[in-house]
């Protein structure tokens, strides 16, 4: 049997990277390996325990997406390490935009300029524009084109910021972030979860059960 | 437990556990699967094929002991290569998540049809555990104890009958059902012998009778005396293993002989050692789907504290862990249960 005399032991490993924030157990864009997010003294590292030739590039080319995905900064000197643009916690946040980076298809463009999104339960657009209002930063969702639930349905997203990104409720159609400040690729990244969360719970939901053994899962009892 | 017993290797440690012995302190066991999706990248020993092949099986299992710290290492991740070499129609799924039989397509219909095919044990996924405790045994059987599993009849029944018509049979026919459990047996019993002669230390032995399924009464009907049957059959100490509530057959299963009962987080392990009542030890019962997959190691630590101030000699996850467990929180098993002793002392 191969030795694992060479490798450092893996607590030894996570002793190092801290705690893990997200794992994505197959990159469907790199031999099926899985990538994790640990959180580390606010510094955040792109890892994985697999030894396959080209995992290091593929580790930098995840970091870099994570960086036009959500408002975190590259570690200066490093090609697996980053860091959040404030001191603000956003496991959730960071949980969508890392999954996203990993599985995602790295040749495909990722979005910019106006933060838009379609509903999918309407055929409204939704906007989010933000601008500074008493101090903080104000987001504000809009929709363009017909629909009598549009109000309604604002109202559903902003939800879903909060439940997301824990953002707080400004007015019913208005969010800021926390601590007040701009994060405009975490609201981009967050408005097409935001607007269905019932579905994205779901997701979530049958993710979770996937590698778990259990009487239901092993097909021994509907319960 | 006590101060004045030595250090003990993790073998003696386990085998002094389940015989009743003094332990220098409780093992971390593991009746279950303890392989991860990360693990598997570390050994280069994915799912599926690490269910299929004897070396890649024991490069993961391996990491219980070698990463892990456990004191234990049992190669047979899942709960299906009997019934794959019995015939029945897998589903081997992917990298993180679980091979499973389609019960719905079940391949018999009473006792009768019931036959073990010619070369069951030389089958490639019967093999891959036999080969895999062998390399095991080589290389750590000095040290580790090598915990073998060997599915039990009623387990074995849902996959070749299928859940709902094997359970419909308890019913209509409870004499048929009785037929078929030990036409069954034998095929718990050629595979526990076969990991014993490879070199199993310990056989897992995992009967899904559940407290979601069937009452107690159904234990005692059904399986009991089946139970002590397999007990005297397989000359090594058995960890009996049933999923969910089962406080409320404890009692019947402390009469099984076996040296274990693996329990679930579903019972409250205090109330789990009323009732057995010394008539078996207990095995778990770290919760998995909260506290293993989604919660932290300090979580996970008051688990293991509460285990072992009620008394669990054992400890370990309550069942084959998700296979997306984060590694910090198995980590913490062994260091807590080394904490949890030096704070007090005794078991």
């Amino acid at each position: 049997m191969p030795s694992l005399a060479e490798r450092p032991r893996i607590s030894d490993q996570l002793k190092k990277l801290g705690r893990c924030i997200e794992l994505v157990s197959i990159d469907p864009h790199f031999h099926d390996v899985t990538i994790g997010l640990f959180l580390k003294g606010g510094v955040m590292t792109v890892w994985s325990f697999s030894d396959r030739a080209g995992i290091a590039e593929r580790i930098e080319q995840i970091r870099d997406r994570c960086t036009r995905l959500g408002d975190v900064v590259a570690v200066d000197g490093t090609s697996d390490q980053l860091k959040l643009i404030s001191d603000l916690e956003l496991d959730r946040a960071l949980k969508f935009m890392f999954t996203a980076a990993v599985e995602k298809d790295p040749a495909r463009e990722l979005p910019t300029g106006r933060i838009t999104a379609p509903d999918t339960k309407t055929k409204l657009i939704f906007v989010v524009e933000g601008a500074e209002e008493d101090g903080k930063y104000v987001y504000t969702i809009s929709t363009e084109g017909q629909s009598e639930r549009a109000e309604m349905r604002v109202r559903a997203t902003v939800g879903g910021f909060i439940r997301y990104s824990d953002c707080e409720r400004i007015a019913k159609n208005k969010f800021a972030f926390p601590d007040g400040r701009r994060y405009d690729e975490f609201a981009r990244l967050i408005l097409p979860l935001a607007r269905n969360v019932s579905a994205v719970e779901s997701q979530l939901a049958a993710s979770e059960l996937e590698g778990q053994m259990t009487t239901q899962t092993l097909g021994f009892s509907q319960s | 437990m006590s101060p004045t017993i030595e250090k003990m290797k993790p073998r003696d440690r386990v085998l002094a556990a389940l015989a009743g012995e003094r332990v220098d302190r409780p093992p971390v066991c593991t009746p279950t699967n303890v392989a991860t999706v990360e693990l598997m990248d570390l050994v280069d020993a994915p799912f599926p094929d690490a269910n299929r092949d004897g070396e890649m099986n024991a490069r993961l299992a391996a990491t219980a002991y070698t990463e892990l710290g456990f004191d234990t290492i049992a190669p047979y991740f899942s709960i299906i290569q009997e019934s794959s070499a019995l015939g029945c129609d897998m589903q081997w799924e992917q990298k993180d998540n679980w091979p499973t039989v389609r019960m719905s397509n079940p391949i018999w219909k009473s006792s009768s049809d019931v036959k073990i095919p010619a070369g069951f044990l030389e089958h490639q996924d019967t093999k891959t555990i036999t080969d895999s405790i062998s390399i095991l045994k080589k290389e750590y059987g000095n040290e580790v104890a090598i915990v073998g599993k060997t599915m039990g009849p009623w387990t074995l029944a849902y996959h070749v009958f299928g859940v709902e018509p094997f359970l419909l049979g308890t019913v209509d026919d409870p004499d048929e059902t009785m037929k078929a459990l030990h036409a069954l047996k034998e095929v718990t019993i050629l595979y526990g012998l076969a990991q014993i002669e490879a070199g199993a230390d310990i056989l897992t032995l995992p009967d899904h009778a559940t407290g979601d399924l069937v009452s107690s009464e159904y234990y005692r009907r059904f399986l009991l005396e089946m139970h002590q049957e397999l007990k005297e059959a397989l000359p090594v100490p058995i960890m009996l293993h049933i999923c969910g509530d089962t406080v409320d057959r404890m009692p019947y299963i402390a009469q099984t002989g076996m040296a274990a009962f693996h329990f679930d987080s579903k019972n409250d392990p205090a109330d789990a050692i009323a009732a057995v009542d010394g008539g078996i030890r207990l095995v778990g019962n770290i919760n998995n789907p909260t506290t293993l997959y989604a919660r932290g190691p300090e979580e996970v630590r008051a688990e293991v504290f509460a285990a072992l101030d009620a008394g669990v000699q054992l400890i370990g996850p309550e069942c084959a862990i998700p296979l997306k467990t984060k590694l910090e929180n198995l980590l913490e098993i062994p260091i807590a249960i080394e904490d949890w002793v030096a704070e007090h002392g005794e078991n």
